[in-house]
């Protein structure tokens, strides 16, 4: 396939613009997990992805994930959650050498063009992954490129091109690293698509908490090539370390929404020889009997309940400044009580609103009632191949009276 | 003559048992709209979503996570009146949303749900019978008019009565009817980054809460130094929503020139109607 249409091909047709923030409007799967080519999926700021167990609902997060950890480590790195990239591959690949492909589209700002890059990723020798191609442009309206960044001239060999005054291009053929970072030295422009690619991706936050791991403590500080929070939120001390004062009272605020008799988020240090590790605890107050009154008394994270560790974590990521550019959560509702599953809603949706792209999935029709039919992505298995549909765009959703909800819709009809 | 008890089920956000204080929703209904419409209190006040009206409606599939029919719920709060031995309520006034959050896009009718709301508690297998022949002899006065505005009367505030207030397209649009008092309303002097431009008014504006409030207060949220009302309200239209309501609308009541144009929108109106203490009712 000609990689200029590839990119040029997923155009605009999702311009619901979040108030001037860059989000990922389209992506582009082909032989990665469950997905063989299920055709461009479309993203909008706030995304709630549902479907049967096994349809391939955390295959978009995970496409994501493979690109957020290889431009923050490597694909090796990328690939080790699968035991390498042969079985990341699709079954139905049958091509000579093995690979899978990602192609995503970024809405820019008000008058800059759209951001498109693909990566094409082979199984090298003794199966470990190789980049083959890779490619990052601006497009114009038409989808034709407008500029070109990073190429390829030929298999595994990349070729970053510096802005215009600087003259020679830059060949780049580390076989499993990809050559963002090495473009965003000579693209050091804060309008740069590179530098935006940077800032997004240094500032993605994928989630599939641990309630054990919530409660486990951390390093003071994470390091500088960690995300926010890490995958199963055991860094979550950590972040709250980080937090201003400020922030940390809009996070008490946030928790008291849900939680009223917290009245604050304490973060303690205990020293073991070099290592510092952090804890969290919350500060409840509740009546004290004896002494007349009321007063706080701490709760260690690991007395909390699952849900309330489950709450910290993504209101304080939240509560962040910069705030995450995307936050993909797998199964949000886990351990969270129909209340609170609106509430924390709530938050993600109002996060959308201010620029965080929010990808949730779930299986909770209670929560799709509290979504609009148009942000819902449903995933099913058809024909051996996972398929990414707007819900609202199937015609057996269609047929709904207008005033049926979504969750409605769903159990009836999925 | 013991004095009705009126409950009041309307379109709001569902609180979580263990909050604290008088919710907002409340406070909106009885504190402000009571107070400034001298209003017949309610004796309580029960969220509902759309969901309660459209899983009444045997047509419709059972609806997903918990929203029993609303006629379900009126009787199982009649129920635990009688069990806790307290005094049930004798009026129910229903207040919805038209245009429900989750699909905008819908054609909506209000006098049709209007009519489906009547029609469905008439036949009602759980409500006691009281109930029934009220909402039956209700349906029957709509049903009999020749086009929906040819009102013979108004409804009477009798024990067994349901009072239907459908709020088109919903309630946000009864506080962005005037830019300028929804100005002065948050203390904004001048035209901050973001505010909306277009719907204030407009009748045809299906989503006045997301298109047009939220986008409101997010821009009164980044003037600096902060607002006090910003400093007061900690959230945004989506995780404070009844709160912000509150604040706008108790502000707009204060404003005398805007005081006039609230009182003539279409759901003040109908709950003077329909609620009045006054005599002339």
């Amino acid at each position: 396939m000609d990689n200029e249409t590839t990119i040029g091909t997923i155009m605009n047709q999702h311009q619901d613009t979040n108030k001037g923030s860059r989000y990922i409007t389209e992506v582009i799967i082909e032989r990665f997990k469950a997905a063989f080519k299920p055709g461009p999926i479309p993203l909008k700021p706030f995304n709630v992805i549902i479907g049967r167990n096994g349809s391939g609902k955390s295959t978009l997060i995970e496409a994501l994930q493979w690109l957020d950890t290889t431009i923050r480590r490597d694909a090796r790195e990328a690939c080790d959650r699968y035991y390498g990239l042969h079985d990341l591959i699709n079954l139905r690949s049958r091509t000579v050498v093995p690979y899978f492909q990602l192609t995503l589209r970024w809405s820019e700002e008000e008058m800059s063009p759209p951001v498109g890059y693909r990566v094409k990723v082979e199984e090298g020798e003794n199966g470990s992954p190789f980049i083959a191609e890779e490619e990052l442009v601006t497009l114009q309206e038409s989808g034709r490129t407008e500029h070109t960044y990073v190429s390829t001239e030929s298999k595994g060999k990349r070729v970053v091109s510096p802005p215009e005054d600087m003259g020679l291009e830059i060949p780049f053929k580390e076989p499993d690293m990809l050559s963002l970072a090495l473009a965003a030295i000579f693209h050091d422009s804060s309008s740069s698509p590179i530098d935006f690619l940077q800032s997004f991706w240094s500032s993605a936050v994928f989630l599939r908490l641990s309630p054990s791991r919530l409660a486990l403590g951390s390093p003071a500080t994470r390091k500088s090539f960690e995300p926010l929070l890490d995958e199963e939120g055991q860094n979550l001390p950590a972040l709250l370390s980080e937090l201003t004062q400020d922030q940390r009272e809009e996070l008490v605020n946030n928790i008291q929404g849900i939680m009223p008799d917290i009245e604050n988020v304490e973060v303690s240090k205990a020293e073991q020889g070099r290592d510092t590790r952090v804890h969290y605890s919350l500060l409840e107050r509740m009546p004290f009997r004896g002494r007349g009154g009321r007063s706080q008394f701490p709760i260690p994270a690991w007395m909390l309940s699952e849900g309330t560790r489950r709450i910290i974590a993504i209101l304080a990521l939240l509560s962040h400044a910069p705030p995450p550019s995307l936050l993909c959560i797998e199964e949000i509702e886990n351990g969270l009580d129909p209340w609170t599953i609106i509430s924390v809603l709530k938050h993600l949706q109002s996060a959308a609103d201010r620029g965080t792209q929010v990808v949730l999935t779930t299986h909770s029709p209670w929560l799709l009632d509290h979504v609009e039919l148009d942000t819902i992505l449903h995933v099913r298995r058809a024909e051996g191949d996972t398929k990414y549909e707007q819900f609202s765009s199937r015609p057996e959703i269609q047929g709904f009276f207008p005033s049926i909800p979504p969750g409605t819709r769903y159990v009836s009809e999925g | 003559m013991r004095q009705l008890r009126i409950a009041l089920f309307v379109e709001g956000s569902i609180s979580p048992p263990q909050s604290r204080g008088d919710p907002a929703l409340n406070r909106i209904w009885n504190e402000v709209l009571g107070s400034e419409l001298n209003l017949h209190p309610f004796c309580s006040i029960v969220p509902i979503s759309k969901k309660h009206l459209v899983a009444m409606d045997p047509r419709n599939p059972p609806m997903s996570g918990s929203q029993e029919p609303l006629d379900y719920l009126m009787a199982r709060k009649l129920e635990i009146a009688r069990r806790l031995k307290q005094d049930p309520f004798d009026v129910a006034v229903v207040a919805w949303d038209l245009v429900p959050a989750w699909n905008p896009e819908g054609p909506y009718c209000r006098w049709t749900e209007t009519v489906d709301l009547y029609r469905f508690l008439a036949v009602s297998q759980v409500l006691p019978d009281i109930w029934k022949n009220q909402a039956r002899r209700r349906l029957q006065e709509l049903e009999g008019r020749h086009q929906p505005s040819a009102r013979m009367s108004l409804p009477p505030l009798k024990q067994g009565m349901v009072l239907a207030v459908c709020m088109e397209p919903m309630f946000e649009a009864l506080l962005v009817q005037d830019e300028g008092a929804v100005k002065r309303a948050l203390q904004v002097s001048e035209t901050p980054r973001g505010w909306p431009r277009q719907g204030w008014g407009d009748c045809r504006e299906r989503h006045p809460d997301r298109r047009i409030l939220m986008p409101a207060i997010a821009a009164i949220q980044s003037i600096k130094p902060r607002l006090r009302c910003v400093k007061h309200i900690r959230g945004d239209m989506r995780t404070k929503k009844d709160e912000w309501g509150e604040y706008i609308l108790r502000r707009l009541f204060g404003d005398p020139k805007a005081r006039a144009s609230v009182l003539q929108h279409p759901l003040p109106a109908r709950l003077v109607e329909l609620l009045s203490r006054s005599e002339d009712r």
